[in-house]
């Protein structure tokens, strides 16, 4: 393909897919800088790639491009991670004594999901966060749907053990 | 089975499988735990960032030596300011060519290598070489005023023919096939297989590489796009039409139109209804405006 071509291909799949590989770097990096300096490794090793990557394959090429950067870098210390929360109303009305807990769950929740290894938690946060299908990010991750839920699963027995104190 | 038993648990969450069964293999806290995590995971989201920013410093890094400035210059008819605009330049990350896209609606400015600028108007697309300096040929489609230094010739390259210029400054309309070249000051030649010489206040109408028409222009009027009204003098409607369709980034359907109609007069840029007004009323030419599938529909 011309160079030209290939900026037009090339803006076309970042804006496409910009987003959601930035979520799932900071899955990861759990570190918000960490995760634009990924996600900007993945797209240089792209522009230098995309002639062997057929059309289609661009998406999961970057995912494990990702993942494979990532865990070629150094050990990192302990971080955790800030999620944002979207002020929304609950759809249903709860008694107190359950809002109490969850307020008190949710203090915990930017270091337990830190805490959850690797594998589940980027399976638990597509699904929570995105609104990911399992199909979907068994598809993104070339992984079973079988293994994206019992990833699933693990996650949530685990913030349950946090949460009850087990 | 183990493994079963906490699938369901996954499975619960994306509502395949009910409270009912969950139930039957956990005990009540189980439910109440997991309704609770999903209940406080419902809103979650990553910290913001700046995905434009980050393919700046991308393609930054991908080509060191070269970056092309752009700047804008924003008039207050230009309603849609109100807007984030965002123009696209970028440098080619492995060829020589810079190439800049005004998608956006308004009039964006550029300054070239030898100190001439071009300003683009909506949805107009420039190309020229690193070599620009000793070699000063730059392709265009889409309409641009240019202001010239003296130097060494320069060239316009557009699908429907050559503009040439030793140091001076004109407008170059060039959408489908229609050609219109304007000369402000200076001299200009323009080739489309023939050649022609203008002088200030000259205008050349091409449609299809034939010459339609020469007037003279006020030089006043003569990218007058700039100021947020796009004025025309004998123009022919197919012009008019390509010009109007880009600036809204509208289609337009028709079927017996005479497109070969001169029209004399102007639209502006920022009300799409008060346009085609200006340009139907005086034409009588009945129309219909679909704005969520953004086509004017000629009847």
């Amino acid at each position: 393909m011309t160079s030209y071509q290939q900026e037009k291909t090339f803006n076309k799949v970042y804006q496409q897919w910009i987003q959601p590989l930035y979520r799932y770097a900071y899955y990861q990096t759990k570190d918000k800088q960490s995760a634009e300096d990924l996600v900007q490794e993945a797209f240089t090793k792209y522009w230098h790639k995309m002639s062997d990557i057929g059309e289609g394959k661009e998406k999961s090429y970057l995912y494990k491009s990702i993942k494979n950067i990532w865990l070629n870098k150094i050990e990192h210390q302990k971080v955790v991670m800030k999620f944002e929360t979207a002020t929304k109303r609950l759809s249903q009305v709860h008694s107190p004594e359950y809002l109490l807990e969850m307020k008190e769950f949710k203090a915990k929740l930017n270091l337990a999901i830190s805490n959850l290894p690797e594998g589940q938690r980027e399976v638990f946060l597509m699904n929570r966060i995105e609104g990911l299908k399992y199909r979907e990010i068994a598809e993104r991750l070339k992984i079973s749907q079988k293994a994206v839920e019992k990833r699933m699963s693990q996650a949530l027995l685990h913030l349950r053990k946090i949460h009850r104190k087990i | 089975m183990e493994e079963n038993k906490e699938h369901i648990i996954a499975k619960w969450l994306e509502g395949t499988v009910t409270d009912a069964e969950l139930n039957t293999l956990y005990d009540a806290d189980m439910s109440h735990d997991l309704k609770l995590i999903q209940d406080a995971t419902e809103n979650l989201e990553v910290p913001k960032f700046n995905s434009q920013t980050l393919l700046n410093k991308i393609k930054a890094d991908l080509a060191p030596n070269k970056t092309a400035e752009v700047s804008y210059l924003k008039y207050w008819v230009i309603v849609i300011a109100a807007i984030l605009v965002s123009v696209l330049a970028y440098t080619s990350m492995m060829s020589q060519a810079i190439v800049i896209d005004n998608n956006t609606k308004t009039y964006a400015l550029h300054s070239l290598p030898d100190g001439s600028s071009v300003h683009l108007n909506a949805n107009t697309h420039i190309e020229y070489d690193k070599d620009f300096a000793v070699n000063r040929t730059i392709s265009l489609d889409g309409e641009a005023f240019f202001e010239v230094q003296k130097g060494e010739t320069f060239t316009v390259h557009t699908d429907n023919g050559d503009v040439t210029v030793l140091g001076t400054s004109f407008n170059v309309f060039s959408r489908g096939y229609n050609l219109t070249v304007t000369c402000k000051t200076g001299k200009v030649k323009v080739d489309t297989g023939a050649e022609n010489i203008l002088s200030p206040g000259d205008q050349l109408i091409y449609m299809k590489n034939q010459l339609l028409d020469t007037s003279s222009i006020d030089t006043r009027n003569i990218a007058s796009w700039r100021e947020g009204e796009s004025i025309f003098k004998s123009s022919p409607l197919s012009e008019v039409i390509q010009a109007i369709t880009a600036q809204y980034e509208y289609d337009l359907k028709e079927a017996n139109l005479d497109l070969t109609q001169r029209f004399t007069g102007s639209f502006i840029h920022d009300d799409i209804d008060k346009a085609l007004r200006m340009v139907f009323l005086p034409m009588g030419i009945s129309y219909k405006l679909d704005t969520q599938n953004k086509i004017i529909l000629i009847q």
